[in-house]
């Protein structure tokens, strides 16, 4: 034991003997225990709405919507995107979304009285009597 | 917490505030944060009473506790304290009848130490803590509290007002011819 720890120990001990007890020990503990728990309890609620506001705003974020108006959350941006040819639209393309639709062109397209018109020609070609009526 | 409990804990309070106290002088340096740590332990300890099932121990967990509140009270303070040389504080409670020596002058030096490393001296020198106890208390190893006590030691050692004899604080300061 070296002459430091002695004095360190010796001086330690005057010290803590020279400190007057507290007149009253239990005042305020009791009160002070009945604080720290309501803070626990209040902590521990603040925690639970944040994560499940982090999680109800996260959610919609991050699932894929089905409205083609709703632009669309990329996982993950690559650094540098490879090089592709040029994407021509199509009207026969398959919808990755929809891959069963049909893909002709819609009848409302071609114009008022085409089904009329096939009709007619169908006619003519058969010799039919419509043809001469119409 | 039942009554029968609560007449237990008041027991233990009465009897073991005032060396508990004494303990959390040592840690903070001050009779109104020894108060304020014990307090705080003791508030800490009442909610958990229910759970300590070895009585024979709960002076043990008490300081445990003390330990790491100060050193969270140490890390939220340092923020917006500085350490300087001078200390602000003197000791309101000094004994008029002490002499200004080699204690006084530890005291000072002590003072100076973070508070992990003052913890350590608390537990091995005042507590009379083994090595193992006060790796066990401060959830550390062995090595660490070797580590830790022997720089400690070494900062005492080496602190100015040791090697001077000269304390900072005029009614500490080391009488001449106290070897350091």
């Amino acid at each position: 034991m070296s002459p430091i720890d002695d004095e360190l120990r010796a001086a330690l001990h005057r010290r803590a003997t020279a400190l007057p007890p507290s007149p009253d020990p239990l005042a305020g503990v009791e009160r002070r225990a009945v604080r720290l728990r309501r803070r626990a309890v209040a902590t521990s609620v603040a925690g639970t709405v944040l994560g499940v506001a982090a999680v109800a705003l996260a959610v919609p974020a991050l699932t894929p919507s089905d409205d083609p108006r709703t632009p669309r959350v990329a996982a993950s941006t690559p650094a540098s995107p490879a090089p592709t040819a040029p994407v021509v639209p199509s009207a026969y393309r398959l919808d990755p979304d929809d891959p069963w639709a049909y893909r002709g062109t819609p009848l409302v397209e071609l114009g008022k009285g085409f089904a009329e018109t096939v009709a007619v020609e169908l006619a003519v070609r058969r010799g039919s009597p419509r043809s001469r009526s119409s | 917490v039942d009554e029968r409990a609560r007449e237990d804990f008041r027991t233990y309070v009465v009897g073991r505030s005032a060396a508990l106290l004494r303990t959390a002088y040592l840690l903070t340096g001050s009779r109104a944060d020894a108060e304020d740590l014990l307090q705080t332990a003791l508030a800490k300890t009442y909610l958990s009473w229910d759970r300590i099932r070895d009585r024979e121990a709960v002076d043990g967990y008490v300081r445990r506790v003390m330990v790491n509140t100060q050193t969270s009270w140490w890390r939220r303070r340092r923020l917006d304290e500085r350490p300087v040389d001078e200390l602000p504080e003197r000791g309101a409670g000094r004994d008029a009848t002490a002499d200004l020596d080699l204690h006084d002058a530890l005291w000072t030096a002590l003072s100076r130490l973070p508070t992990r490393q003052r913890a350590m001296v608390v537990l091995r020198y005042y507590e009379d803590l083994s090595e193992a106890e006060t790796a066990h208390l401060m959830g550390v190893s062995v090595g660490t509290v070797k580590s830790t006590t022997s720089r400690a030691l070494a900062k005492l050692r080496e602190d100015t007002s040791l090697l001077t004899g000269q304390s900072d604080d005029p009614r500490t300061a080391l009488p001449t011819g106290v070897p350091a």
